[in-house]
């Protein structure tokens, strides 16, 4: 099982390089007690180890492995902890708690752990890109434990000493190679976050070609050629700002700037090609990548949340379909886009409707209304397209009483009357139900808000509770298993701030995060800001939540059938 | 060396003891723990535990006030402080008791003044739950019912209440339906709304239990005027209607409360520039059936005579709060905005209420800061509250105006309201010259500034919102309700997330005889000489939880501590 306690804030090379001091102090006894280690193995031919030296050299020993380990556990590098921590610590101390005597029998532990040092080093080749800097470590650190025995163990013949001297050698590479070189380098093909110019820099999938890069404040720029950097913009649903990057196979170095300030971040793309994250679903698909990277899991992304509808949120779909006839309404107007779990979503939601004999229109983005009932095809996910942005004044006149500037009360119309007995749709005012991603979303949203695409409220798929959707004041509400407020989700949040903190909280990055699906029923919650901004002075803070400034409220029992 | 040996052995004994200490209780420390519970109507156990420090312990025989504070923080709590004058613990926190397990409720407002037997209500602007609380043993306090935003389908985000004498509350609910689209109410009316916390709002009579017994609609059939009422997205029937404040004349079957924003808006990118999302309106209802609250008029403050460069800041929006007289041959009520302007109406029955200015935060700033004052408008004016014996007038103010000369400077004033109420129907009080604004009514029945008390506090926000001490020590050694009203208690605090925050201080203030004021340099932190009690600290009865956010402030005793 592989661990990494901490896998995110890596450090980027600024131009003037510089890393963590507590790294630099632990680095440099730990290459320290790897000279006095296997220089004493290899001296061992003309001087015979006394009892004071092997307990220094196996001393040495416990230092390199366990130095080893804490420089690991704060770099990208996963961690195997039995095979690459436990096992040749154990072996270490105990060769050190020998040290003071000489242990025939040693020469069994030497080679039963040199053999398995090997075994690691057999598994490289076949392993994957995140699980190999893993074995290598195992098998260096299985060596070191090794040749720590090798020298409390008493010597015959000087030709036993050969193999050992070849060990010692490739641990002093092997050491070395782990200690100075590789906690700077990235994960090769592995979606990585680095921290430079004061803030975080994301890089996923890190694989050759296109590749989504997530800087924190837009106007940054970041490329691969520091002459031709492009400007890193905001996207529809997501935090920070983003840029598109090709980066070219193996290593190379990613350039952001800043200001006058420019830091070089080192990527390792490797060979082979990842998802495509160049789509509008992109950022979506980078923040399942940094909720796998938060909890530990340092693997190539495969796959975006967008490329299939998981079956759980297909049922949730057909919920929300029954719950908006049970509100009477007879139509729906389905906002999709061209992803396959879009598509796949559309079919559901088309199919409950006929089930519960609901209308669906399509609708488009682009400002063109809504098309004829059915008529529409998925809309456009053009990720540059722009969305509405302002919101036109408030159009109805509905026979309203005029400005009373005089002070003077008016009295109110008496009420309608006793009222009708349940909710009454207004005419052409359909629920809206989105199913597309981030970016058609936000257009539907605002196209909403601005009552360009009239709707009596705005019912949105599970993947789409994220910050930047619930801010525009559309009637959201989201079918959701678990309250936005539960622990467990305020943990991610939590680690989410602490590790990539331009990334917002979203539903696929929780996903990733957690690991397992939530058992929960689904349960329909409204979403809003409930605050105004009113000192542009002051700046909001307080623990964190999924929705700053904002509520997601409980509105519905379990949704039947989810 | 006999010491020497036993030096490993001491070691150890040293550490065990460091270890079982740090593993040890909670960090409630020596707090006595309890918990009640309740279940909500989704099913799920609702709870609040109490951490009742030793100095919440009977003091045999001597009987106590305590200062009830609604508070936000890593976990939510109803802080219970000692406000015993005279008492060695006076300004401690005896008890926090803790909401568990729903968390973010941002903590709000309770009722305006508790009563023997009265259940406390306290809301969570976030959380769109209000939290019914039995103090009836205090410093001890239990829940007693929940009421979940799927108990008010036709509003959201509670603000402020009222408790009615049938211990039944009538609670303001700013924000819009929670599904959006057409909602009917309990009386069989429907309104269209743009859902949860757009508009309209509503009113909801809340039970003991913390059940829903009605929701009405605070929105007219008609619609308002939509060039004054923005609503995002656009309803079929524009409404102003977010109350905010809500007082109650239960003799004259009146509900008065007050419009404030529709808050989900940030100003940009929401809404347009200019566009009007502050309200400018009051609302009164007809509460003779007091299951079937009925909206009688919907009344537009005037403009005043300021001309402001920012037209955000002109006087009538948002009336944040409202204030009913309360001796029976008085029948007026006073609005206020956050932009200094102070109302009033003589007669809530009127079928068209006519509201005028009759005062300008100006002018208290003026008197609190002769040389330079700061302006009045964007002074974030909140709580206003009449004395129940309608001499005063007390209003707290968050600061003045942006860009003033003592911007962090907030105020609590009293006004002598005597001379306007004894106008009766025809009062003359009119700010409606430049000169008024600052220099108060011309007219002799305007109201009289009788004290004021600059609150320095160098944050973002200010003093926002107060509460009347209605107890007094009676000779008998109970607490007896008064309505000579000596004490008052404020608190530091608005909404984080708007941008205005607060020091986090709760302070008391005294009142003279003539309305004259004075800050309570007692009522602090124990070893600190600045007074206040400071709600930015580290350590509460319930562990090391860090700073807390006070909002919603109450006067309580005992039931078994007053007559």
């Amino acid at each position: 099982m592989t661990w990494a306690a901490v896998v995110l804030a890596q450090h980027g090379h600024d131009v003037a390089p510089a890393g963590d001091g507590w790294a630099t102090v632990v680095r440099v006894p730990v290459l320290g007690a790897l000279v006095v280690l296997v220089g004493t193995v290899l001296l061992r031919f003309v001087a015979p180890a006394g009892r004071a030296v092997r307990v220094v050299a196996a001393g040495g020993a416990v230092v390199v492995v366990a130095g080893e380990a804490l420089l690991a556990s704060a770099s990208p590098r996963p961690v195997d902890v039995a095979a690459g921590v436990a096992a040749p610590l154990v072996l270490a101390v105990a060769a050190l708690a020998a040290a003071p005597f000489r242990v025939r029998a040693g020469w069994v532990v030497v080679a039963a752990a040199t053999v398995l040092a090997l075994a690691h080093l057999g598994r490289v080749p076949g392993a994957e890109a995140g699980d190999r800097v893993a074995l290598l470590q195992a098998a260096v650190l299985t060596a070191v434990a090794a040749l720590a025995w090798f020298v409390v163990t008493p010597v015959g013949r000087p030709a036993a000493q050969a193999p050992a001297v070849v060990l010692a050698l490739a641990v002093l590479a092997g050491t070395t190679q782990l200690t100075a070189l590789e906690p700077d380098r990235p994960v090769t093909g592995v979606p990585q976050v680095r921290d430079a110019l004061g803030g975080r820099v994301l890089v996923a999938p890190q694989r050759p070609g296109w590749n989504l890069v997530q800087v924190a404040e837009a106007g940054t720029e970041v490329g691969t050629d520091p002459a031709a950097l492009a400007p890193a913009t905001p996207r529809p649903g997501a935090g920070g700002a983003w840029a598109l990057v090709e980066l070219p196979e193996g290593r190379s170095t990613l350039w952001v700037r800043r200001g006058g300030e420019t830091a070089a971040v080192p990527v390792d793309a490797g060979t082979p090609t990842g998802p495509d994250l160049s789509s509008a679903d992109g950022p979506e698909c980078a923040a399942a990548a940094v909720g796998a990277l938060l909890a530990g899991e340092v693997r190539a992304l495969r796959g975006c949340p967008a490329d299939h509808l998981d079956p759980a949120d297909a049922d949730v779909l057909r919920a929300l379909l029954g719950f908006v006839a049970g509100r009477g309404h007879r139509s729906v107007t389905l906002v999709e886009d061209a992803s396959a779990r879009s598509v796949a979503a559309a079919v559901v939601v088309r199919e409950a409707a006929r089930r519960h004999g609901v209308e669906v229109t399509g609708w488009r983005p682009g400002g063109q209304g809504a098309a004829g009932p059915d008529s529409a095809g998925p809309g456009s996910t053009a990720p540059n397209s722009t969305a509405p942005d302002s919101t036109a004044p408030n159009s109805t006149s509905a026979g309203t009483p005029g400005p009373d500037t005089t002070g003077t009360g008016t009295s109110a119309p008496d009420s309608t009357g006793p009222g009708t007995p349940g909710p009454v749709s207004e005419p052409g005012r359909a629920p809206v139900l989105v199913v597309a991603g981030w970016v058609t979303a936000d257009q539907a949203l605002r196209a909403v808000a601005s009552g360009a695409l009239p709707g009596e409220g705005s019912y949105l798929a599970p993947w789409l509770l994220t910050a930047p959707l619930l801010r525009i004041p559309a009637g959201q509400l989201v079918p959701l298993r678990t309250h936005p407020q539960e622990p467990d989700r305020l943990d991610h949040v939590a680690a989410l701030a602490a590790g990539a903190p331009d990334t917002t909280a979203s539903p696929a990055g929780y996903a990733a995060w957690r690991g397992t699906p939530e058992p929960a029923p689904a349960r329909l919650y409204a979403a809003s800001l409930v605050t105004m901004q009113l000192s542009t002075t002051g700046h909001a803070h307080g623990s964190a939540t999924w929705f700053p400034g904002g509520a997601v409220a409980p509105v519905s029992g379990p949704l039947p059938g989810t | 060396m006999a010491i020497a040996r036993r030096v490993p052995a001491l070691l150890v004994v040293l550490l065990t003891v460091a270890a079982v200490t740090s593993l040890g209780p909670p960090a409630a420390g020596h707090a006595t723990v309890t918990t009640s519970s309740v279940r909500g109507t989704d099913g799920q156990k609702y709870s609040v535990t109490n951490h009742l420090t030793a100095e919440a312990r009977d003091r045999g025989g001597q009987r106590r006030e305590w200062l009830l504070v609604w508070a936000g923080g890593e976990q939510d709590f109803l802080a219970v402080l000692d406000a015993t004058k005279g008492s060695r613990t006076y300004g401690a926190v005896v008890n926090t008791a803790t909401i568990d397990g729903l968390t973010g409720n941002e903590p709000h407002h309770m009722q305006y003044l508790w009563h023997k037997g009265q259940r406390v209500y306290a809301g969570g602007l976030m959380s769109d739950t209000v939290f019914v609380l039995d103090v009836s043993r205090l410093p001890e306090v239990r829940l007693a019912g929940v009421n979940l935003p799927a108990d008010t389908p036709c509003g959201s985000v509670p603000d402020a209440f009222w408790v009615l004498r049938d211990g039944t509350a009538y609670g303001s609910y700013m924000g819009g339906p929670n599904v959006a689209g057409p909602c009917t109410y309990t009386n069989g009316e429907t309104r269209v709304g743009n859902g949860f916390a757009g508009s309209p709002g509503e009113v909801v009579r809340i039970g003991p239990d913390g059940r829903t017994l009605a929701e009405a609609p605070a929105a007219t059939a008609a619609g308002e005027d939509p060039a004054s009422c923005l609503n995002v997205p656009a309803l079929p029937q524009a409404t102003c209607a977010n109350p905010h404040g809500i007082q109650v004349r239960e003799d004259l079957d009146r509900m008065v409360t007050s419009d404030f924003f529709e808050v989900r808006h940030l100003l940009q990118p929401n809404v347009p520039p200019g566009a009007n999302i502050a309200r400018d309106t009051v609302r009164i209802f007809d509460i003779g059936d007091l299951g079937a609250p009925k909206l009688l008029s919907v009344s537009k403050m005037p403009d005043g005579p300021r001309v402001e460069a920012e037209p955000a800041e002109e006087e009538p929006r948002p009336v944040m709060e409202t204030t009913v007289t309360n001796r029976p041959e008085h029948r007026g009520a006073f609005a206020s905005t956050m932009n200094g302007a102070i109302y009033y109406t003589p007669d809530i029955t009127a079928a068209q209420p006519r509201w005028r200015q009759v005062f300008d935060d100006a002018t208290a700033f003026a008197k609190a800061f002769p040389a330079d004052p700061p302006r009045s408008g964007g002074s974030a004016g909140a709580w206003l509250q009449t004395s129940p014996d309608d001499r005063f007038l007390f209003h707290v103010v968050l600061r003045g105006g942006p860009g003033s000369t003592h911007a962090e400077a907030g105020l609590v004033y009293v006004l002598d309201i005597r001379e306007l109420l004894r106008s009766g129907g025809d009062p003359r009080c009119s700010v409606d010259t430049l000169a008024e604004v600052t220099a108060g009514g011309a007219e002799p029945d305007c109201p009289a500034l009788a004290g004021v008390v600059p609150i320095v506090d160098p944050t973002t926000g200010g003093p926002h919102w107060g509460a009347m001490d209605n107890f007094d020590l009676g000779r008998d050694g109970y607490y007896h309700e008064t309505d000579d009203i000596r004490r008052l208690a404020v608190s530091n605090y608005f909404v984080a997330q708007t941008g205005l925050d607060g020091d986090h201080r709760v302070c008391l203030v005294d009142v003279g005889k003539r309305g004259q004021l004075s800050l309570d340099r007692d009522f602090r932190d124990r070893g600190q000489h600045r007074p206040c009690v400071d709600f930015d600290r580290t350590r509460w009865p319930h562990g090391a939880r860090g700073p807390a956010r006070p909002h919603g402030v109450l006067f309580a005793v005992a039931d078994r501590d007053v007559r």
